[in-house]
C-alpha cells in the first residue's frame, strides 16, 4: 500500500524542490569555525577579530594597502616619544543609541587590559588620559614605536551599555573565556552591522545599521549570514553549487576548480603567517647543540613542502619576517642540504642518530598534519627517528603548553604587523612576568637577542630599529633557533561580482562593510 | 508469570548494558578531560548518571541533556525522513526483485544496491553533493534551510526549503541502509512464495497482487522489524558522518564538535543517551514484533 502512495508523495517532493530559495541582498559567508564570542576581547583569534570589525570599530585600522586609516579617530599625532593624542570622531553612536566619547575609549582599554589574551598586547600603555569628550592621549611607560599598530587592535565598546549586572548577577562588563558572559552574547558597538540572530556553531546573521557613521563607505552589503562549515569539501561544494557567496579558507586541492568555474573566482595572496617547528632544548640536551639544530634545519626540504604538499600555495621561509617586514633580510634563504646535514650530525657525534617526539595540530594550519608527516620522513634521512602525534587544535594548545615534547609545530602571525612581535613571543628568553617568550617552545635563550629586541621597542628612529631587527634575524639564522618552514598563503573563494581582494588586509581581515557586490 | 519474568530479565539486561556504557563513558571522559574526571570518582559519576544527571557541558555551560535535546529534533527529522525513504523504496523494489528475480532490471537493482553497502557514507555523500548540488544544481549542499518553531521544536519539515535541504543527507543515509533491507526482504519473499499456504492460495485462484501484498509481504515483514531495531545503532553512527558532511545542525555534529572542543562531559552524555535510545528502540521493535507475529499473539492468549 505504501507503494501506491509513494508516487504521489514523490511528486509532492519534486514540487517542493522546484520552489525557489530566495536570499536577495544577503551575503552568505562560510568560515571553517564559528567566532567563539561577540566580545572582541574574549579570545585573541582571527575569527573573533574578523567579527569585531563588523560589530565594532577600532581607533584606526590597516587598509588593504598596509597604511593606517582613521576610524573612530579622525586624526592622531605624537606629542612626544611616549604619548599619542587621538582626536575622536564626533556624532558617532553605539547600536544602543549611546553617544561614543573619550570615556568609552578609556573604559574599553581598561577592560581589554583585564583580558588574559589581550593584556599582553596593551601592556605597554600605562595610561589613557581624557582631555575632553572627543580628545584623548594614550601614554606608554617607555618610549614605544608601535603605538599606532596597537591602536588598530583597540575596539571601542559601549561603556554605558555594559554597566550593572545581568540576570545571573554577573557583572555585564566581565571578560570571561568560554564563560558565556554578558558581553559574549550581547554586542553594542559603533560598527557597521548588528546581530539579528545567533545560534552558536550554526548561524550568525547580521544587518547593516542604518545609522552607521561611515556614509563615505561604498559598501552595499545589507545583510550577512555567517555559517561555520568545518568540512572543507562541503564548503567548496556549497560555493560551487551557488549556496554560498564567499568562503574561507579554500584548501589547495580546490583552487583549480574554483578558479576554473564560470560562476566563482579564487582570491589568493601571500600572508605573514609563519609555520615553524620549535626544537625543545629544555627537554633534549641533543638539541642544545647548535650543530644538531643546524642539521635538522638543513635536513628539512621546506621548498619541497611548499611546492608539493602546499602545491605552491606557500612561500618557503628561511627566517621569521616575511618580505615587506622591517626585519626581513634578503640574504636569509631556505637552506636544504642533506649532505651538509648528515655531516653536521657526524660532527656533533650523533651520526647514528636518536629518537625525538613530535606533535602537530591537524586542523589548525593548511595541511598541518601532512607537513608533519613529511618532516618525519625527511628527518629519518639523518637517522633521527620521530614519533609523531597529531591532534585537533582544542587538545593541541594544552599539549603545547605542557612543554614536554621535543619537536612542536607552531604558526605565528605578528599581532602588530611588525617583525619584533615574532621575536618577543617566539625567540626571547621565556619570562612569565613580562609574557615575553610566551610561545618559545624551543626554550632558545640568547641575551643578545633579548637586548636587541627590547631596545628596538624603544627606538623611534626607524632606520636604526630596522637594523636591530635584521640583526636579530641574522642571529636566529646562525643559531638555528627554530625550523622555518613557510609563510602560509591566504585563499578566499567568492562568486563572480564579489571582489573580496579589494577589502582584504594581509592579516586576513575582510572589511565586509566596504565590499561592493555587483550583480553579474 | 512467565511474562513478568521475561520483562524483569529484559529490564535487568538493559540496566546492565547501560551501566557498562556509563563505565565506558567515564573512561572516555577521563581520556578527554582528565582534570574533570579526577575530581569525580566512578561511583559518584554512576550515581549522577542513574539519577538522570548527565552533567554540565564544559563548553556550553548548560546541562548536557538540555544541549543534546536542543539538537535532537534535527537528527530525529533526518532519521525519520531516512526511514520513510527506506520503507518507501524497499517495499516496491523488494517485491519487484522477488517477483521477477531473473529479470535484467532486478539484477541491476541488486547489483546497484551492492554499491550502497560497499561504499562508505562520506564517499556516497560526496558523490551525491557533486552530482545533485554542484553539477545539476537541483538541491542545496548544506544546512537545514528555513525552520518553523513549534514550542521547543524547530522543524524543517514544514517548509519547502526544509524539504530541499533534507533530501541529500536523507538519500545518502538511505543508500547505506537500503541494501541490507532490500536483500533481506527479497530473500524472505522468495522463501514465503514457495511455502505451502501461498501455494494453496495460488491453487485457490486468489489474485497474485493479493497474495504478494497480504500473504507474502506480511510474513516477510517480521525479520525486517528485528533488523530495523538492530540497524538503529548503525543509523546513529552514520548520522555522525552525514551530519558533518552536510553541516546538519543535529546531535551528531554536536558530538563531533564536542570531540574537537575536548568537551568530555558532553561526549560521555551523548554516548549514554544513544545507548539508552538504542535499548528503547530495540524494546519497541520487540513489542512491534509481537503485534505482527500471529504465533506470539496466539501464545499470549493461551
Amino acid at each position: 500500500m505504501m507503494s501506491l502512495f509513494w508516487p504521489r508523495y514523490l511528486t509532492l517532493l519534486c514540487l517542493c524542490i522546484l520552489g525557489t530559495w530566495a536570499s536577495a541582498n544577503t551575503l552568505r559567508v562560510a568560515y571553517d569555525a564559528d567566532p567563539v564570542s561577540l566580545d572582541p576581547y574574549e579570545q585573541l583569534s582571527g575569527g573573533t577579530i574578523q567579527l569585531a570589525h563588523l560589530l565594532y570599530d577600532p581607533l584606526i585600522r590597516w587598509t588593504p594597502q598596509q597604511d593606517f586609516e582613521g576610524r573612530l579617530a579622525t586624526a592622531w599625532q605624537r606629542l612626544d616619544s611616549r604619548t599619542i593624542r587621538f582626536n575622536l570622531r564626533q556624532g558617532v553612536a553605539f547600536a544602543s543609541g549611546n553617544p561614543m566619547t573619550a570615556l568609552d575609549v578609556k573604559w574599553s582599554l581598561q577592560r581589554a587590559k583585564t583580558s588574559p589574551d589581550f593584556k599582553g598586547i596593551f601592556q605597554p600603555i600605562s595610561q589613557a588620559r581624557v582631555i575632553n569628550a572627543h580628545t584623548l592621549d594614550l601614554i606608554t611607560e617607555q618610549p614605544y614605536a608601535l603605538l599606532e599598530n596597537m591602536a588598530t587592535q583597540l575596539f571601542i565598546m559601549d561603556s554605558l551599555y555594559y554597566q550593572g549586572f545581568d540576570d545571573n548577577q554577573r557583572a555585564k562588563d566581565a571578560v570571561e573565556k568560554h564563560g558565556h558572559s554578558y558581553a559574549s552574547e550581547h554586542a553594542s558597538g559603533t560598527g557597521p552591522y548588528q546581530v539579528t540572530q545567533r545560534q552558536q556553531g550554526i548561524l550568525l546573521e547580521l544587518k547593516r545599521r542604518a545609522s552607521y557613521w561611515d556614509h563615505a563607505s561604498p559598501g552595499n552589503v545589507q545583510r550577512i549570514s555567517l555559517t561555520p562549515i568545518h568540512d572543507s569539501a562541503t564548503r567548496s561544494a556549497a560555493l560551487l553549487a551557488g549556496d554560498l557567496d564567499l568562503i574561507a579558507p579554500v584548501p589547495p586541492i580546490d583552487h583549480y576548480r574554483i578558479n576554473k568555474h564560470t560562476d566563482t573566482q579564487l582570491f589568493t595572496r601571500s600572508s605573514a603567517r609563519l609555520i615553524s617547528l620549535q626544537m625543545n632544548q629544555q627537554a633534549r640536551p641533543e638539541l642544545q647543540d647548535v650543530r644538531v639544530r643546524q642539521a635538522i634545519v638543513h635536513a628539512i626540504n621546506n621548498k619541497g613542502i611548499a611546492s608539493k604538499i602546499m602545491r605552491g600555495f606557500a612561500t618557503p621561509a628561511g627566517q621569521q619576517s616575511p618580505p615587506g617586514y622591517v626585519g626581513h633580510l634578503n640574504s636569509l634563504n631556505p637552506r636544504y642540504d642533506l649532505a651538509l646535514a648528515q655531516k653536521l650530525m657526524q660532527q656533533a657525534g650523533y651520526g647514528s642518530g636518536f629518537r625525538l617526539s613530535m606533535i602537530a595540530p591537524n586542523n589548525r594550519y593548511v595541511n598541518d598534519a601532512k607537513i608533519a608527516q613529511a618532516v618525519v620522513i625527511m628527518l629519518a634521512k639523518i637517522n633521527i627517528k620521530v614519533d609523531l602525534v597529531t591532534m585537533p587544535k582544542a587538545q593541541y594548545w594544552k599539549k603545547y603548553d605542557q612543554d614536554s615534547t621535543d619537536l612542536m609545530m607552531l604558526g605565528w602571525h605578528s599581532d602588530t604587523e611588525d617583525s619584533a612581535n615574532f621575536s618577543e613571543m617566539l625567540a626571547m628568553c621565556r619570562n612569565p612576568d613580562s609574557g615575553y617568550g610566551r610561545y618559545n617552545g624551543g626554550h632558545y635563550c640568547n641575551p643578545e637577542v633579548d637586548r636587541l629586541v627590547s631596545a628596538s621597542a624603544k627606538q623611534t628612529d626607524l632606520k636604526k630599529r630596522t637594523q636591530m631587527l635584521q640583526q636579530v634575524e641574522q642571529i636566529l639564522y646562525q643559531d638555528a633557533a627554530f625550523v622555518p618552514l613557510h609563510w602560509q598563503h591566504l585563499a578566499w573563494g567568492a562568486h563572480k561580482g564579489i571582489n573580496i581582494g579589494e577589502v582584504l588586509t594581509v592579516m586576513n581581515i575582510p572589511y565586509l562593510a566596504d565590499l561592493v557586490v555587483t550583480q553579474p | 508469570m512467565k511474562n513478568t519474568v521475561l520483562v524483569l530479565s529484559r529490564l535487568t539486561t538493559s540496566a546492565l548494558i547501560l551501566l557498562l556504557v556509563a563505565v565506558a563513558s567515564y573512561w572516555i571522559l577521563g581520556l578527554i578531560s582528565p582534570n574533570y574526571a579526577s575530581n569525580l570518582s566512578l561511583t559518584q559519576y554512576l550515581i549522577h548518571v542513574t539519577s538522570g544527571d548527565l552533567g554540565q557541558s564544559q563548553f556550553h555551560h548548560r546541562a548536557n541533556l538540555q544541549v543534546i535535546m536542543q539538537a535532537l529534533p534535527a537528527t530525529f527529522e533526518l532519521v525519520l525522513v531516512t526511514s520513510l525513504l527506506v520503507i518507501g523504496l524497499v517495499i516496491p523494489l523488494g517485491l519487484y526483485t522477488a517477483i521477477a528475480p531473473q529479470h535484467r532490471l532486478s539484477r541491476s537493482i541488486m547489483a546497484f544496491s551492492l554499491i550502497g553497502i560497499s561504499l562508505p557514507v562520506f564517499l556516497t555523500g560526496s558523490f551525491m553533493v557533486y552530482i545533485f548540488a554542484v553539477e545539476l544544481n537541483w538541491l542545496p549542499t548544506f544546512g537545514r534551510g528555513a525552520t518553523t518553531v513549534i514550542g521547543d521544536w524547530h522543524s524543517g519539515l514544514l517548509t519547502a526549503s526544509g524539504w530541499q535541504h533534507i533530501m541529500l543527507p536523507a538519500a545518502t543515509l538511505s543508500l547505506a541502509l537500503l541494501p541490507m533491507f532490500l536483500r533481506l526482504l527479497r530473500a524472505e519473499l522468495l522463501q514465503v512464495m514457495h511455502s505451502n499456504p501461498v501455494r494453496l492460495a495460488q491453487a485457490m485462484g486468489i489474485t497474485p497482487w493479493r497474495i504478494w501484498l497480504f500473504y507474502g509481504l506480511r510474513n516477510a515483514t517480521l525479520p525486517m522489524i528485528t533488523m530495523a531495531g538492530l540497524q538503529f545503532g548503525t543509523l546513529m553512527a552514520y548520522t555522525l558522518v552525514a551530519e558533518s558532511l552536510f553541516q546538519w545542525p543535529g546531535a551528531g555534529s554536536l558530538f563531533m564538535q564536542a570531540i574537537n572542543r575536548s568537551d568530555g562531559t558532553l561526549v560521555a552524555a551523548y554516548l549514554i543517551l544513544v545507548a539508552f535510545m538504542f535499548l528503547m528502540v530495540s524494546a519497541l521493535a520487540d513489542l512491534a514484533y509481537g503485534m505482527f507475529n500471529p504465533h506470539l499473539a496466539a501464545w499470549r492468549s493461551q
